[in-house]
């Protein structure tokens, strides 16, 4: 069993019956099979002596109990990693940043404290998933939608706080962006509440998100400041109808003018979450078709070259889906406004027409919806489409991590992102993945994530292969410029380090924080970079 | 057969095919945090990914498992994972379809909640079909 850092068993012993004289004994995980299910199970490291493995874990059953395990920490300097669900594969799951912290699983603290379908907001505690908060509302028929990752087994809280996003608009699928006023446990064990949740009585606490003075919200997101108990999020008021319409350009050279009309549709708030394709490229998988790859054999092809090869295939070279969402007359007019948008700028745009389905959906018709995301209903068929699809790989992973770079909004830089991508590849001796064709995803509207995705195993001689590569991938992307907006533990200090600014001043600026806020270092110590002063000689 | 073997047991069956996340939410786990009794399937190893991480809602494991492994030419082996009892008892099940019913006898059997074994925890994640592993049968306790 790990135990917490300069903590002798004995100690240890005395903290977890200090623990469970709080939280009870049934909810003090100590035994090796207990302590087992907060493995990442997508580890980079699994079964390696850099694993990040609990030495425990709580499960509190209310804000009392995370105030009191908060003081028991601090008397005997135990890290806490507080997990909500703990669900975020590919960026930790329920494994803690620091081997030996005690993981203070939220899971008992599951209260929907309320939706409000006319001001449109709910407020829940940690320990709700999305599935929770859907059947909620679709239980109830409360007039609102909520905005989904996918896969949808997290929690609006942990997901939000990891900065995830979502399918629908895009004041709603920047889920951090979208919330409204928090409740957090300090390392010191007090309760704050921002915003206008710091005003006692306040009827607004969902609404008003700044309260008076400095906003302080996010630094509870990717960090390690505080543990968050309760958080408020604006919902969308249901839409009567949803609509897809799909444009398909005919050149490569083409997807500038369509990346500058979808963003001048999305940032005019006229589309959700536009989902860009490549018809040529024959496959929504990232290496595409095989005729693809013969293209691929010769390096990188010139512009001509692309051109050629598209009329060769005679497939449109671009596509993308356009979501609307709203009263069915304003669906189809913004429709219809695109289609002459597109029609006018680009020559030999083409344009199909999508089913308007009305919402919300009858239940049976939603169990079978294949855009689920887009319309606000947390799945888990994307696990299944992983196992079953004959298109990935002879040797297929037993996890991955995921690397998403932010490149601007533009044609030039998703093509300079892929090659870069490619590169790295071809320089780690790896088979090609990436193409003159790969398309970026719009999760954030304001740009570009361009993904990779790098296997996990339970072989650690492979994951010495992919841990290569993802940190090559990190050194060659910040050579251009480029960042990642989150990513596996492993990773956090060397994807931190390329934030550099004026001798990484904004990491040091943090470390000042951490230091007077949580002089103990009890809480995530690592997480994201950040250390506390007792414990900075960790770093990488 | 799994599924009939267990019905002639009184065991209550659900085909979880298309979705995993409505048995969860809306009646298993409500039912396990009453009651922490096993439960067990004959799925894809996407399914049992699911159901395993899912469990620690209401602090289940994986007991053990029996992975079919398909090697080449067709032929079937099955890979036994869990605790030394359980173990045991499924070693030697059939390739045929007399496998569903071997595993639903052998879990109606071995509930595996005296297992402290963590052999069977976390063993891996969801696969594509093309690494030649089908079906897996498994108890979860």
């Amino acid at each position: 069993m790990a135990l917490p850092p300069n903590t002798s068993e004995a100690e240890f012993a005395s903290a977890l019956a200090e623990f469970a004289a709080v939280v009870g004994n049934d909810w003090v995980f100590s035994s090796e099979e207990d302590v087992a299910l907060y493995r990442d199970s997508y580890s980079i490291y699994w079964g390696e002596p850099e694993e990040r493995v609990a030495s425990a874990a709580l499960a509190p059953a209310n804000v009392e109990q995370v105030q009191q395990i908060v003081r028991i920490a601090n008397k005997f300097r135990i890290p806490l990693y507080p997990i909500s669900t703990g669900r975020n594969l590919t960026y930790g799951g329920s494994a803690p940043t620091l081997s030996g912290s005690v993981v203070v699983d939220l899971k008992r603290m599951n209260r929907i404290l309320e939706v409000d379908e006319d001001r449109h907001f709910a407020l829940v505690e940690p320990g709700v998933s999305y599935f929770d908060l859907y059947n909620h509302i679709t239980e109830r028929g409360l007039k609102v939608m909520l905005d989904v990752p996918d896969p949808g087994w997290g929690s609006p809280i942990g997901n939000s706080l990891d900065h995830g996003v979502g399918y629908t608009m895009a004041p709603f699928r920047d889920h951090f962006g979208s919330h409204c006023g928090m409740e957090v446990v300090t390392p010191e064990g007090e309760i704050i509440r921002t915003g206008n949740g710091a005003l006692p009585g306040s009827e607004s606490w969902q609404e008003y998100r700044y309260g008076v003075g400095p906003s302080v919200d996010g630094l509870f997101a990717q960090s390690n400041f505080g543990i968050v108990t309760k958080m408020g999020f604006w919902l969308m008021p249901l839409p009567e109808t949803f609509l897809t319409g799909t444009v398909t350009v005919p050149r490569y050279q083409d997807f500038d003018a369509l990346i500058k009309e979808v963003s001048y549709l999305e940032d005019s708030f006229l589309i959700g979450m536009p989902r860009y394709g490549s018809p040529v490229r024959g496959s929504d998988f990232l290496g595409g078709s095989p005729a693809v790859g013969r293209l691929m054999e010769n390096g990188w092809p010139s512009t001509d070259r692309l051109e050629d090869f598209v009329r060769a295939e005679r497939l449109p070279a671009w596509s993308v889906m356009l979501p609307f969402y709203g009263p069915e007359e304003t669906v189809r007019a913004s429709w219809a406004a695109a289609k002459r948008r597109f029609a006018a700028r680009i020559p030999g745009a083409a344009f199909q027409d999508g089913e308007l389905s009305r919402l919300p959906l009858p239940r049976d018709v939603a169990e079978r919806f294949p855009l689920k995301p887009n319309v606000g209903i947390p799945a888990l068929e994307v696990f299944g489409m992983v196992a079953r699809n004959p298109l990935t790989d002879s040797d297929p992973s037993d996890g991955h991590a995921d690397f998403f770079t932010f490149v601007p909004r533009k044609a030039a830089a998703v093509s300079e992102a892929a090659r870069v991508l490619a590169e790295t590849y071809a320089e780690m001796g790896l088979p090609p993945l990436h193409n003159p064709f790969i398309t970026p995803i719009n999760y954030y509207s304001r740009c570009f994530i361009v993904a990779t995705v790098v296997p996990t195993w339970r072989d650690p001689v492979k994951n010495a292969r992919s841990r290569a590569l993802f940190s090559r991938i990190i050194d060659r992307v910040a050579e251009r410029n480029w960042g990642t907006y989150r990513t596996a533990p492993a990773f956090q200090e060397q994807a931190v380090s390329k934030f550099s600014f004026n001798n990484n001043s904004l990491l040091r600026f943090q470390e000042k924080l951490k230091d007077s806020i949580d002089p103990n270092g009890i809480i995530s110590p690592g997480r994201y970079g950040i250390w506390p002063a007792s414990m900075r000689n960790r770093r990488a | 057969m799994f599924a009939q073997e267990l019905g002639f047991r009184g065991v209550a069956t659900s085909n979880v095919r298309d979705n995993i996340a409505a048995l969860w939410y809306q009646a298993l786990r409500t039912q396990l945090r009453i009651t922490r009794l096993p439960f067990a399937g004959l799925t894809d190893r996407a399914a049992l990914f699911c159901f395993e991480e899912l469990a620690r809602d209401v602090g289940m494991k994986v007991r053990y498992r029996v992975d079919c492994v398909l090697e080449q030419g067709g032929r079937v082996r099955h890979e036994v994972t869990g605790d030394l009892a359980a173990v045991e008892a499924a070693r030697g099940p059939g390739t045929d379809e007399s496998f569903g019913r071997a595993m639903a006898q052998l879990v109606s059997q071995q509930d595996g909640r005296s297992s402290r074994s963590v052999a069977a925890q976390k063993r891996t994640g969801p696969f594509g079909p093309k690494n030649g592993t089908a079906l897996v049968a498994w108890v979860i306790a």
